[in-house]
């Protein structure tokens, strides 16, 4: 379970610029604050079973929502409490070294995601198999394609088996049938009671597998949309929400 | 759990480093043994050195100084190079920095060997002595894990500290007795050494390999060793939420 309670995030824009020693002994001190909210006041539930979608444009802080999840990032306000483990993926396949064979990035990228070695040896199989890649596993990933070396970081991810899955458009991969093995597999996450956290563009997507769909204005509010049963839902709700901020 | 992937980063990079080269970790003995036959014409045989065995005197110095330097080197970047880990994943960051230690300390055990085979070609017996090496290399980890974290972390904020590592490095090493002997330092300076905690450390390893007697104070040295691993556990204890966020 997720429980988001009036999480805020800012980032001072101001700060980043000084980056040099020499600026930042230059720089004057009441340089003009740049302050950047992309969270407001986020509150939200995830609750075992639930497979919750994050839709909104570019920019509207959705990824900046999943790392504060994460604990990649720390609120600036509010606070965040997770029962269970947690995997994030946030980029599929960081760490990949197109020098190591598809088997050697594995192992690497599964200890990234918290899956002890040994239990990656255990996995490999089911690796092997979800991912279809077959003698390439112990190629290097230089001679894969980019739709191989996507199946094979996903099927790394699905052999983790934590309580908690936040994920940020890990879905633009692979052919359709990878696609749909995918999804399953998600369904089946969700079935088994875990919580998943899910951002994407595909609205298509999100209306079919999600149980419920929030969007994530530019101002950095959530807004739970109403049931979207097809991709036009919640683009009409999107444009709803857009219109009466207008009014 | 987090071991997993310390050692898979370590296993990484010693991949990497060796992949497509014919003669693999080889490279790596050749490197300090034309260092050592170089320093060891210009300051034994054309400056003629009054150290004596110098030839051994310089490979029981120069050796631990060449993973000494290294890892300030590359520890110093540990986590500017990867920032998309450290954006992406979530993992104690200071990983970073030990298995970017760890990985030099393979190449420097290796090297280690020389100086055991350079021990029987120049009739340096093996004695008890020897198990000094012991806390010579404990001491020097420390040393390394504290001033590569700090450096790591300063890096992150000040992309300016990997420039003036650079330098500083090389400065260090002619302020350090690896290429002269103690004896060449006038007696009124010698006190001054145990302010320079690499000078204790490079004075165990000498005492190990040649008796060369203790000429440091070892509570100053060892007092400011612990200064800098108390200044590294305190500033990554406040600092190491804000690495993902000033990177």
């Amino acid at each position: 379970m997720i429980e988001i309670h009036g999480v805020s995030k800012e980032f001072d824009l101001s700060k980043d610029r000084r980056i040099s020693l020499k600026e930042w002994f230059v720089a004057p001190d009441h340089e003009e604050k740049r302050i950047l909210r992309v969270l407001d006041n986020i509150s939200l539930q995830v609750n075992p079973g639930e497979l919750i979608g994050v839709v909104g444009e570019n920019g509207a802080g959705k990824s900046t929502l999943l790392k504060v999840i994460a604990g990649i990032l720390t609120p600036t306000e509010g606070h965040i409490e997770t029962s269970g483990t947690v995997a994030s993926i946030l980029e599929v396949g960081i760490g990949f070294h197109g020098e190591l064979t598809g088997r050697e990035n594995a192992f690497v990228y599964g200890s990234l995601l918290g899956v002890p070695r040994s239990v990656m040896k255990r996995r490999m199989g089911h690796i092997e198999e979800f991912s279809g890649i077959g003698q390439f596993l112990d190629v290097p990933l230089r001679k894969y394609s980019t739709g191989m070396q996507m199946r094979l970081a996903f099927s790394v991810v699905l052999s983790v088996d934590p309580d908690i899955f936040l994920l940020d458009e890990v879905f633009a991969v692979g052919d359709q049938d990878f696609q749909e093995k995918s999804r399953n597999a998600l369904t089946d996450l969700v079935k088994r009671g875990k919580s998943i956290l899910l951002v994407t563009h595909d609205f298509a997507l999100a209306s079919s597998i999600c149980t419920r769909v929030f969007y994530l204005t530019k101002a950095g509010h959530i807004i739970e949309l109403n049931r979207p049963r097809n991709a036009e839902e919640i683009s009409s709700q999107i444009l709803g929400i857009h219109s009466r901020q207008l009014a | 759990m987090y071991t997993d992937l310390l050692f898979n980063l370590v296993r990484r990079e010693l991949k990497l480093k060796y992949k497509g080269t014919v003669l693999g970790f080889f490279w790596s003995l050749l490197n300090p043994l034309l260092t050592l036959v170089t320093y060891g014409w210009v300051f034994g045989v054309l400056l003629k050195s009054s150290v004596p065995h110098y030839t051994m005197y310089l490979m029981a110095s120069l050796i631990p100084w060449n993973f000494f330097s290294v890892t300030l080197t590359s520890s110093v970047r540990a986590y500017t190079d990867n920032s998309t880990l450290i954006t992406k994943a979530r993992f104690p960051r200071v990983i970073l920095v030990y298995s970017t230690i760890l990985f030099n300390g393979v190449v420097f055990a290796m090297t280690l060997l020389v100086v055991m085979v350079g021990m029987y070609v120049f009739h340096i017996p093996y004695t008890l002595r020897l198990l000094m090496l012991i806390p010579a290399i404990a001491v020097q980890l420390i040393l390394s894990i504290g001033l590569g974290g700090i450096l790591a972390a300063m890096n992150v904020r000040f992309h300016d500290t990997g420039h003036l590592v650079d330098i500083l490095v090389m400065l260090w090493f002619w302020l350090t007795p690896v290429v002269y002997g103690w004896q060449s330092i006038p007696t009124k300076y010698v006190w001054l050494m145990s302010f320079n905690p690499f000078s204790f450390v490079v004075n165990l390893y000498q005492y190990a390999v040649l008796g060369q007697g203790l000429m440091v104070n070892t509570y100053i040295s060892m007092g400011i060793i612990v200064i800098i691993v108390l200044i590294f556990a305190l500033t990554y204890r406040r600092y190491a939420s804000k690495i993902a966020e000033w990177i």
